[in-house]
């Protein structure tokens, strides 16, 4: 028993028996009543099995909420994917260098701009690998002997 | 007695196979050329520059060219190794189709450059020919990059033209030398023999993106990124949104297979007829595409195609010119003087099929093709230069 517990228990004591000043001894009452004193010290003792296992509900009650909102976030997420899906599929620009150096990509490349379109795609994705580049393109390597400058998608 | 033999075996096997283990060179030149791409040194942005300048001749190789070239003094020992090797297998892997990775073409150009850098400080050493050995070292990598696909061959073509670019400026320094001249000019015609075809690019490439194009996504993601205009761009998502059966994808394989066949047959016309025909074809799948959506892939493919047969015929015509300019120089180095006019039966302009125009001029000589790169409207002129 804790101190302010005395303390009310004191007062209470006064109010009730009104005997002028009561002395009460906690360690003879603990001896008289040993069993209830035990009950309530085991009672006491449960209390943070009883905190631990509501906090533990705390969590559970979280994590089932946190599992349902990312399902349905998940789920929104598929059904905007399933809404935005046309016929055709959306044009996503090729950003990881080993699909800048794809057969589709330089392929395209060439397609849009020739060889010069093909270097210069090269080089992007060297550069997204951290290697350095030199500033000669491929319009150098095209050179004419006749001194004629290729003009860009020569190619 | 049996183990004895047995212990013999094991130890001729081991024997054989340590030698084959420890072989240098590799069998496959993709080996050292990959290796060398890994640790050549890439010039910095002035250096570059005064590289460009040396290769076109507007400066000599100075100290800065001198060492960087020395610094890769073992990437060009490998390179030129590379080049000797007969098989040349990159590695590519087919079987992922449109997704499959291309070469590091751009490095392939820097290495090629290395070389070039290489020429000229040979040359101002005056070991002309080990600097002409480096040219046909060039050419050979571009001979390496195949007929696989139109990509590497137009690569190879292009680092061809450099490797002849650096022949013509050495040539009037061994203008008088019969023997290296005779030399070069058997490695030519071997390099000339050996250049994979244009027209076999274009057939191998196309069997490649038919192969797995037949996955519709794959068409669609193409159609979106090939830079369509916007109204090109529109209609291919109308003819996709109708289409949307793999029969349509099918047909529209089969249509594409069609025309890249007879853009190949084109390859076998003199250049004017081959324009012409290519023109014919332009138009015929105009036409076809206004009433089949399946030939959309086609129109769309096509010009891009189509620019190759003029670089091809171009790239041709300057390997004739270089040849053309060798037996010229031949003449001069056996008499003493240029000839007055071209002797008969040399290598021909490829834009006209006819022989170049030769003229001597106050610097040596030129050869003039007396066709035109139609696309430009531009004659080929080549200027050969000899020493006083």
């Amino acid at each position: 028993m804790n101190e302010r517990n005395e303390k009310w228990l004191d007062e209470q004591l006064k109010k009730t028996i009104d005997s002028g000043k009561v002395e009460f001894d906690s360690e003879q009452w603990k001896q008289k009543y040993s069993a209830e004193y035990q009950e309530l010290v085991s009672r006491a003792e449960r209390r943070p099995d009883v905190q631990r296992f509501s906090w533990a509900r705390s969590l559970i009650r979280a994590a089932a909420v946190i599992a349902i909102v990312a399902f349905v976030i998940l789920l929104t997420h598929r059904q905007s994917d399933k809404r935005v899906e046309p016929a055709v599929a959306t044009f996503v620009e090729d950003r990881s260098p080993a699909m800048m150096m794809s057969r589709l990509s330089l392929t395209l490349a060439y397609n849009r701009g020739g060889l010069d379109a093909v270097d210069e795609q090269c080089k992007k994705a060297s550069e997204l690998l951290g290697q350095k580049n030199t500033n000669v393109s491929i319009a150098d390597l095209l050179n004419d002997k006749n001194g004629d400058k290729p003009e860009r998608n020569d190619l | 007695m049996k183990t004895t033999l047995k212990v013999i075996l094991i130890g001729v096997v081991l024997l054989v196979s340590a030698g084959q283990a420890f072989a240098y060179p590799p069998d496959n030149a993709a080996v050292l050329y990959y290796k060398s791409l890994m640790l050549m040194e890439e010039p910095n942005d002035a250096l570059g520059k005064i590289l460009a300048a040396v290769r076109h001749g507007e400066a000599r190789p100075d100290n800065q060219v001198r060492q960087y070239v020395e610094r890769n003094g073992k990437v060009i020992k490998e390179i030129v190794t590379a080049a000797e090797i007969k098989s040349c297998d990159w590695g590519l892997n087919y079987s992922d189709g449109l997704a499959m990775l291309m070469l590091p073409y751009a490095k392939l150009t820097s290495v090629a450059f290395l070389l070039a850098a290489d020429v000229k400080v040979l040359a101002e050493k005056g070991d002309y020919r080990t600097a002409l050995e480096r040219c046909i070292t060039i050419h050979k990598i571009g001979i390496h990059l195949g007929d696989d696909i139109l990509i590497s061959r137009l690569y190879g073509n292009a680092i061809g033209g450099l490797a002849n670019r650096c022949i013509v400026d050495i040539l009037p320094l061994v203008s008088n030398d019969t023997e290296t001249l005779q030399r070069l000019r058997v490695k030519l015609v071997d390099i000339s023999r050996s250049c994979p075809s244009m027209k076999a690019a274009i057939g191998n490439d196309a069997k490649v993106f038919l192969g797995s194009s037949i996955n519709r996504g794959e068409i669609i993601e193409a159609a979106h990124k090939s830079g369509l205009s916007k109204g090109d761009m529109d209609k291919a998502d109308e003819i996709f949104r109708q289409h949307d059966d793999n029969e349509f994808y099918v047909r529209a394989t089969k249509y594409y297979q069609s025309i890249i066949t007879r853009i190949q047959s084109v390859y076998d016309l003199p250049y004017p007829q081959a324009k012409q025909a290519q023109e014919d074809l332009n138009k015929e799948v105009e036409n076809a595409a206004k009433e089949k959506p399946e030939v959309f892939m086609a129109e769309v493919m096509l010009p891009a195609i189509n620019r190759v047969l003029t670089t091809d015929t171009r790239d041709k015509t300057q390997f004739n010119a270089v040849l053309v300019g060798i037996d010229i120089y031949l003449i001069r180095a056996k008499t003493g003087k240029l000839p007055d006019e071209l002797p008969a039966g040399l290598p021909k302009d490829m834009f006209s099929g006819k022989d170049f125009l030769y003229a001597k001029t106050d610097a040596g000589f030129t050869l003039t093709g007396q066709g035109k790169d139609l696309d430009k409207d531009i004659e080929q002129k080549y200027e050969f230069k000899v020493a006083k």
